[in-house]
Parts: C-alpha cells; structure tokens; sequence
C-alpha cells in the first residue's frame, strides 16, 4: 500500500539576479512514498541540489517560489486520525524550524564542513535531540551512544567527546547520518553523501544506509551525479537536467528502457570497470546556463534526435507506461543500445 | 622504453621539535613500486586516497627528489636531475660506482657488462672507460639543459582546471608561456598561432585565445588543461585525476579527448584516478595500489576479469556499477574498518589486518610478487606456487 510522504507538484525556484531570473527548478512534480528511496540524478546546474533546499526550506533571497506545492505528511499534523497535508511553501520560517531537521532531514556531501569543527561530537548531537525532542540531556546522550552504535562507531561512549578532526571521513559521514536520524525523520535527504568519499568506504556508507531506511521505514532521497550509485541503493530514479525532469521510472525501467534521448546518452557515456567497452559516446556541447532560458526542451542544443517540434514547443512530463514519465517529443524507441545487456 | 620506474620510494620525514627539529618517523607514501611504459600506451595507477598514486607522479615529474629508486626517461637515468650539486653525487655513487665495485670482485666487467639490461649498459661503459670523476663531471654537466629537456618532454594535467589555470592569464599567454620559454616560438605572434592551432584541436574555437580562464565552463576549461599539456608535444604526460571534477557527460568528452591527442602524439600516458571505470576504458595497463605498494599489476582487462588480489576483489566489488540487476548481496565482499596509517603500516602484508583470506605467513613478511596469468602479477601468498 502506498502512503505518500511527499508530494511535490509543480515546482518552481527561480533567482532573481542583476542579469535576469535564473530558473533553477522549473515545474518538477513527484510523490515519494514511506520506505521508498528516491534516486535524483542529474549534472552540475541540473537543479537537483536546489530542488531539496526548496523543500527543506532553505531558499533565501533573492530565490523565490514562484508556483508550486510541497505537499509533506507527517503524523504530528494529523488531527482525528485524519490524514493531512501541510504546504511547505506557505509555512513561515519559524515554524518551519519544527519540521527541518526533526521529520525532514538532510545529509551533505562533505561531512567535514557539515560538523562544527569547535565542538565536540556529544556537544552537537545532544544539541539536535534536546532541540527536537523533550528530553533531559543525560537521555539525550544515552540516544546519542545509541545511534553511533548503530552506524557503527566503535567505543560510542567514549568516541562521542571526540572533536570531528579525530574521526576519519568514513566515521564523519557515519557521524553525520546518525544526528540526521536522531530525531526519527519521515523524510531523509541526502545529498551526495558519499561522493567525497573512497570507493570502499562509499560501499560501507551505502549499505549502512540501506540497513537503516529498513530499520526506520524513513523515506529517502538520494542525490547524485553518478548512476552507479544510484543503481545501487534507489527504488525509483529521477533525471533532471536543466531545471526540469527528464525521465523518471522505477531502478530497472530507468537502465534497461532508458526513453528520453539524455538518460540514453548519459548510461552510454559512463566508462565501466566490470565490462569491456571498446567506445565511449560522449554526449556534445556544455551544460546549459540557466539564465532566462527559451521555454524549450533544456537538452534541445545537445540532442541528436532535436526535431522541429522540439524548437517550437516543450513536450510535458507524461506517463509513457504505468511509473514511466519521459518529457520528450521524440523519445528512443527501442530499449538500451549495443554494449550493454 | 619510454619510461622505467625501478623500486620507487618516497618518504616524507615526520619533524618534531621547535628549535631542534627531530625526525622521529617517515610518512612511507611510496614504498618500492616498479613498471615500465612505452609510447602510445597508458599505465593506469588505481588506489584508494592516501595509497601514493599522486606520490608517484610528482615523484616521476620530479617535483620531488625521491628517497631511493631510479626513473629512466627515454632510457636516460633522470632520477638526479633535480637534485643538489651533493646529493646528485651521491646518487650516482650508490647508483654506479659502488655497483660496478661491489660486482666486479665476483665477476670480470665483461661478464658483468652482459648481464646488464641494454638501457644501463651505455652508463657502466662510459664509467668504466674514464673512471669515476670523469663519469661523475659528464652526468652533472648542463644539468640546467638536461632539466630544461625534461621539462619540456615530461608534462601534467591536474584533477582541477579552475585552480592550476592562472586566473589573471588569458588563454593566449597561458599557452604561449612554455612555447616561448623553451624557444619553439620566437615572437608572440608566432606563439599565437600555435596556440590557436591547438584550440582547435582540443576542441575551443580560435578566438578562445583572447580570453579569460572564468569564462569558461569546467569542461572547456580542462581542455586548456590538456592543451597546455599537449602543447609542446611531450613522450611522458603524467594525468592526476583529470575528470575527476567534470560531470559524466563531459567526463567521457575530455576522455576521448585524451585518447585521440595520444594517437597523434604517440605520448605515454600515466593515468592516475581512484575511478575503476574510467581507467579500464582508458589503460593498456593497471596498477592496483595499496599503502604506497602496488598489490596486483598487468594487462588492463586481464586485471579487472581476472582480478586475483583479494584486495583487488573487495575494491572493485565495492564500486557500484551503473546496473540495477547486479545489486545483489554486496556485504560479503564489503571490507571492514578502514585505510592503516602509512606511518604505522602492518606488519607483514600490508593488507592483512582486513584481508579475510589472510593466513599464517601473512602477518609475517610481506609477500613478494607471484605471476599469475600472461603480463599478469600478484603480491599475495594465496598464490605462492606449490613445489
């Protein structure tokens, strides 16, 4: 049974700068259910990273939310056993203090700049509980113990007053994931949380956190430029690019039935360590620039298969097949090219 | 052969101390690492953060003097080119003189003459020839023009276009620089239009050269990067990471870049990155590094469908691969705990504190390469032939 978390409908974050409006999301709508683990992928500019700081609440001036709804549920806001929704578009800042970091929270990509080098690792953690939760701070640090426990720091108790200079990146991102977690979040947000990371240490991260998104039925959302994680650790992908989605299907559909021309050509251009390839297709051109962009198709100037519709008017996010949307006038008809099985 | 690394070490003293400084440790960043490469072919070095691939090349770039080892460029002996007047001699003593003493009590110099690979064999004969100062005053002679030779046939490409582009250069002086300094333009405007040719070929477009490194994306500025590289048409250039910081799609651009500039300058190619992927598609060889050692070395493919090493097989079955199918049950290949410290290494196999094949001789002596397959070898007692 499905039970969204997280609706977005057609969202939209622009920046009003000297030089124009930078339309950094531009109509993005999804649904994210409990338990369910969402995969964005998209390259730099693509407004991924933007996309979740919208929900996080965390736009400021000069962004703006022009359209659109965040549509989020948690049991807190729920009167009679009745199911609601709140818009956090229209929350106002201070409330949105008790729903940013205990029912929405978020792991950045580096986890030295993400923990305050001056405290101690007790000092922020029991900072993050006391704040969310009414509890006395000797209860707060038992909870603290608890969750380096279990994302797997040795000596908890003794480590927890360690400075985060003393810890590894590994350990750090561990460190990071446990405060994230420390408050139970329906919705965890990560962004790339392993990139700044060894290959090895990245395959531990990411099995830590597929044992606690089990463990905490959180709903997840994972950003990422890079695909194989992605194939990894997601139930459901989306490709943004430009802004706007691209595709968006289930884990399988996304790397066997790749349909939008970009998806196509981004899973051809990855180089791979388990299989020989004897070509790489680039894709041509740079990545587009945001600035008062045509309300055109973003990857019309690298797209092979442009036609003369896709110079006239943007196609809509449709449903090609159940779970599948593709924005695309000219979409690829038949499943993965050579190479690959 | 183009280039030739013999028992590479780099050690990076620990000091202590305020006033009287006391080295009370080595960082062993590099620790005995040895291979070949010839031109028009790619060796890549793959290893984790901290196992001294970087280490490796500078050393071979020789922005550092390395602690023992030697590096022949075009079979020319360039392991003391940059260093002092005293240490140079040094080298050379350790290198070739005590050799030649210590050999020749065994054996006559012919015998020990024809034992010699060709490429050292040029050295020991001029010293035995004319004796020690004469060798040693020839090898320390225009040593600025030696160094200015290497230079120029020895170049590198960073990890970050933004941060080794000068931000105040345009495009046009960044390129022209080394043409002018090593006198293969004459004038600016003869730079120029080198330069301009180049732009071309690395896919900008001519009137690139009046501008400034910021107007650029992060792709194109790359393609400076290896432009500026390119330009003087080296044998070696060492790539430190260079589509580390660039997105997939560009990834694969400046890749196939780098292999068509291979193809016309028949340069070799050091490729250092911590992305298996890339250094598949990318290498004739592969290097597998660990702690400043190499673990397991061969033929590209050989290596990533054939991996023997168990730390090879925990590294490569820990990289994810862009295919849902092959998610499975990773846990049993995941390595626990992390990287030791390169001052405090293990004893024995560097690798055997995670290793969970490791067994009795492990923890004692570190193992020593053992050929499993064609051009194909492994540092691992797992493999140690049976007699």
């Amino acid at each position: 049974m499905s039970e969204p978390v997280l609706i977005v409908e057609n969202l939209k974050t622009y920046f009003d700068i000297a030089e124009g409006t930078v339309k950094a999301v531009n109509g993005v709508s999804f649904t994210l259910n409990k338990n369910e683990s969402l995969g964005v992928v998209g390259e730099t500019g693509s407004g991924k990273s933007v996309t979740m700081k919208t929900i996080m609440g965390l736009i400021k001036k000069p962004g703006y939310i022009p359209e659109g709804k965040i549509l989020f549920h948690t049991d807190e806001f729920s009167k009679d056993g009745k199911k609601e929704y709140i818009d956090l578009t229209k929350l106002p800042p201070h409330q949105f203090t008790r729903i940013r970091g205990r029912h929405i929270a978020m792991i950045f990509q580096d986890p030295m700049t993400s923990l305050n080098p001056m405290y101690t690792v007790a000092d922020q953690m029991i900072e993050t509980i006391m704040y969310h939760q009414n509890v006395s701070e000797l209860e707060a640090r038992k909870r603290a113990i608890e969750l380096l426990r279990k994302v797997g720091i040795p000596n908890a108790d003794k480590r927890i007053d360690d400075y985060p200079f003393q810890f590894s990146g590994g350990q750090r991102q561990r460190i990071v994931i446990a405060i994230g977690l420390s408050c139970n979040p329906e919705l965890l947000i990560a962004d790339e949380p392993t990139t700044a990371l060894d290959v090895t240490i990245q395959a531990q991260i990411l099995e830590l956190m597929k044992d606690l998104q089990n463990e905490f039925n959180t709903a997840m959302i994972y950003i990422t430029h890079d695909l194989s994680v992605v194939a990894e650790i997601a139930d459901k992908v989306m490709v943004m690019y430009g802004g706007m989605q691209m595709e968006m299907a289930d884990v399988n559909t996304i790397f066997e039935k790749p349909t939008h021309p970009y998806t196509n050509m981004l899973l051809n251009c990855i180089p791979r360590h388990d299989a020989k390839k004897e070509d790489l297709e680039p894709i041509p051109g740079q990545p587009p620039i945001m600035l008062d962009p045509p309300n055109l198709c973003p990857f019309l100037p690298r797209c092979p298969r442009a036609t003369d519709r896709c110079r006239k008017e943007l196609a809509e996010f449709k449903e090609v097949e159940p779970e599948h949307f593709v924005r695309c006038w000219n979409p690829v008809a038949d499943t993965r090219m050579e190479g690959d099985k | 052969m183009l280039l030739r690394v013999n028992n590479l070490k780099k050690y990076f003293p620990i000091k202590h101390g305020f006033i009287v400084e006391k080295t009370v440790g080595y960082v062993k960043a590099v620790d005995g690492v040895s291979f070949s490469l010839d031109k028009g072919e790619t060796y890549g070095l793959v290893g984790e953060s901290g196992c001294g691939k970087t280490t490796i090349g500078k050393t071979i770039l020789r922005l550092y003097n390395q602690t023992d080892g030697e590096i022949f460029i075009d079979d020319k002996d360039t392991s003391y080119f940059f260093m002092k007047r005293s240490e140079a001699k040094e080298y050379l003593r350790k290198h070739y003189i005590d050799i030649l003493n210590k050999e020749t009590k065994k054996k006559s110099e012919s015998e020990f003459l024809r034992d010699l690979p060709e490429y050292k064999k040029t050295y020991f004969e001029f010293l035995i020839k004319n004796g020690e100062n004469k060798f040693i005053d020839f090898m320390l002679s225009d040593l600025k023009g030696k160094r200015m030779h290497f230079r120029r046939k020895v170049q590198i490409v960073f990890q970050d276009p933004t941060s080794s582009l000068n931000p105040r250069m345009t495009v046009g002086s960044i390129l022209s620089e080394p043409l002018l300094f090593h006198g293969i333009a004459k004038n600016k405007n003869e730079a120029f239009d080198i330069v301009k040719e180049i732009l071309v070929n690395v896919g900008l477009k001519k009137y690139h050269v009046d501008r400034y490194p910021h107007q650029f994306s992060g792709g194109q500025r790359q393609r400076i990067a290896v432009a500026r590289a390119a330009i003087l048409k080296p044998d070696l250039i060492i790539l430190d990471e260079p589509t580390s910081a660039l997105d997939v799609s560009v990834q694969a651009q400046i890749i196939k870049l780098l292999k068509d500039l291979q193809s016309e300058l028949n340069a070799g190619y050091l490729f250092i990155s911590h992305d298996l992927g890339v250094v598949r598609f990318i290498s004739n060889y592969v290097g597998i590094m660990y702690l400043g050692r190499m673990v397991e070395y061969g033929d590209s493919d050989e290596i990533f469908d054939n991996f023997k090493h168990p730390y090879t097989e925990a590294l490569l079955n820990a990289a994810p691969v862009p295919d849902p199918r092959k998610r499975r049950d990773r846990k049993q290949f995941i390595i626990k705990g992390q990287v030791p410290s390169p001052i405090n290494r293990p004893k024995g196999c560097f690798f055997s504190p995670r290793c969970k094949y490791a067994f009795e001789p492990c923890s004692k002596k570190y193992p020593p390469y053992y050929e499993v397959g064609n051009n194909h070898f492994v540092g691992c007692y797992k493999y140690e032939p049976k007699s």
